[in-house]
């Protein structure tokens, strides 16, 4: 049996990490997909990302002492001979311990994120919108500077940001305002319906075109920019392999079916059958969608049981006795499916969503609705 | 560091590659575990009677031991100083390790090595006779 003489540095270096390479990495490494370190802030976590996945890393800590070793050769060593013990044949060959590690990075996978709060919202004037940038010594970020910070794989990112309203504005990263989004697609609908283009394949130079056409070419501000544009497709379509967007439909009813939710049932009870009619009348003409309430879960409740009014879950509060509290007190008894959409993101152990309200409210039967009331 | 790009370069060939591993990759680096901790001084000492301590690379590098590796049992011996005999065995990693270099100078992660394997001392010592 071969011997090795064993050395360590007096002092290791400690720029060394060991990371845990799951399936996921590996095969992210072995697709020449490129990984990223972002820390998103001094006390934010750090993540791990690839072209399409993210990945939050944790340091776990062992107490035994790991030594990377490298094989070594050196003339410095000094000639004197070691005393061996009995049976032990002459070293062959020396190992270096360059480095002790007393942890190793684990990677979990999670889902990219974009922190949109601090950034500047564009309502579609450029004049208020320089002012109020001037006016406000908040941080300004490119999108591609947002992109670096935000905890997010690159595809997460051009998913999720049109989603979320982000446009870039004068060079800066900036949400558009959701009554501008409304207009903007109100206007983008009808110009696409005159043009006859076709809503499964939409190209966004041909949108861009469609929806300036009746602007004019005069000293007047436009504020459909290319990129607002981009932004307000992307939000309602999903983007095909030839790099067309096929537009939701089912996403611009339910923005629709929000709208008419805030304009006519934000301060009094609307009748749903009368609420379907107003929804219905806010698309532009000769827009064909289905109408699907239970889209609207989530938007509404129903203060006197048949009736509806507009709620948003934003008022909510965040801890799970205080939010059930506060869902009784608008509403005594819930349909449960009308109710997940408020609840479900406290079900953070993942339980099913039937045991999960057990734990602060009561559940029964009626026919095939589940309804929930206060304990 | 907001963002660094982890550089793979040096690895692809390794990626393809997990059927003739062995304890020592393919790039000269071996990991090796042991409970406990094991102390060195941070400076050689006025009298090294043993000539323990010598110098590589400008640095003080002290020898600590020896170790055998039987390739075809997996099992390892590792000679602690003149009194201490550890035995351990090579270990399949469940999941392989990635060797991360990072440079704080310029902001840039290295993915030196994948490591596969590794010689564990579980044990507490046994003494030298």
């Amino acid at each position: 049996m071969p011997t090795a003489n064993l050395y360590s540095k007096l002092q290791t270096d400690e720029d060394y990490k060991l990371l845990v390479l799951n399936g996921e990495l590996l095969a992210a490494l072995e697709g020449n997909s490129k990984l990223k370190f972002k820390a998103p802030g001094l006390e934010g976590s750090v993540v791990l990302c690839s072209n399409d996945k993210t990945w939050l890393l944790r340091q776990k800590n062992h107490s035994n002492t790991a030594l990377i070793m490298r094989e070594f050769v050196s003339n410095e060593l000094g000639e004197e001979k070691i005393k061996l013990p009995a049976g032990i044949e002459e070293p062959s060959v020396n190992h270096l311990a360059y480095t002790k590690q007393g942890s190793e990075l684990e990677a979990r996978l999670t889902i990219g994120d974009i922190d949109i709060s601090m950034l500047p919202i564009y309502s579609g004037d450029n004049e208020s919108f320089k002012k109020s940038l001037q006016q406000s010594n908040g941080i300004r970020w490119t999108v591609e500077e947002l992109e670096n910070i935000s905890p997010c794989s690159e595809q997460e990112f051009a998913v999720k940001w049109p989603i979320l309203g982000g446009c870039n504005v004068e060079g800066i990263a900036c949400i558009l305002s959701q009554e501008f989004i409304s207009k903007v697609l109100h206007i983008l609908l009808m110009s696409c319906m005159a043009e006859s283009l076709n809503f499964e394949s939409l190209d966004v130079s041909k949108v861009f075109s469609a929806l300036n056409k009746d602007m004019g070419e005069g000293e007047e501000f436009n504020p459909f920019s290319l990129d607002v544009v981009r932004t307000v497709i992307g939000k309602f379509s999903r983007v095909n392999k030839q790099g067309k967007y096929a537009l939701q439909v089912k996403a611009v009813s339910q923005w629709y079916g929000i709208e008419a939710l805030k304009k006519f049932a934000s301060c009094a009870l609307i009748p749903q059958e009368e609420f379907m009619i107003k929804w219905k009348a806010l698309f532009p003409p000769y827009f064909r969608c289905d109408l699907d309430f239970a889209a609207l879960r989530g938007y509404f409740y129903r203060p006197l049981g048949t009736s509806i009014q507009y709620f948003s879950k934003d008022a909510l509060p965040d801890d799970p006795r205080g939010r059930f509290a506060y869902l009784f007190k608008l509403q005594s008894t819930w349909d449960l499916n009308e109710m997940i959409p408020y609840i479900e993101q406290l079900n953070t152990t993942g339980v099913k969503i039937d045991n999960f309200v057990m734990k602060y409210a009561r559940r029964k039967k009626q026919g095939k609705l589940t309804l929930v009331s206060a304990r | 560091m907001p963002v660094a790009e982890v550089n793979v370069s040096k690895l692809r060939a390794l990626f393809q590659n997990d059927g003739n591993v062995t304890v020592t990759t393919p790039l000269g680096n071996t990991l090796l575990e042991i409970q406990g901790d094991l102390e060195f001084p941070l400076v050689p000492p006025a009298n090294d009677a043993d000539n323990k301590f010598s110098i590589y690379n400008n640095e003080d590098i002290v020898r600590f031991g020896l170790l055998q590796v039987d390739s075809d049992s997996k099992k390892a011996t590792m000679l602690v100083g003149e009194k201490q005999r550890l035995l351990g065995s090579v270990v399949k990693l469940d999941s392989p390790l990635g060797l991360l270099k990072f440079d704080h100078l310029t902001g840039s992660v290295d993915l030196q090595d994948v490591i596969r394997y590794k010689i564990i001392f579980k044990d507490r010592p046994l003494p030298i006779m």
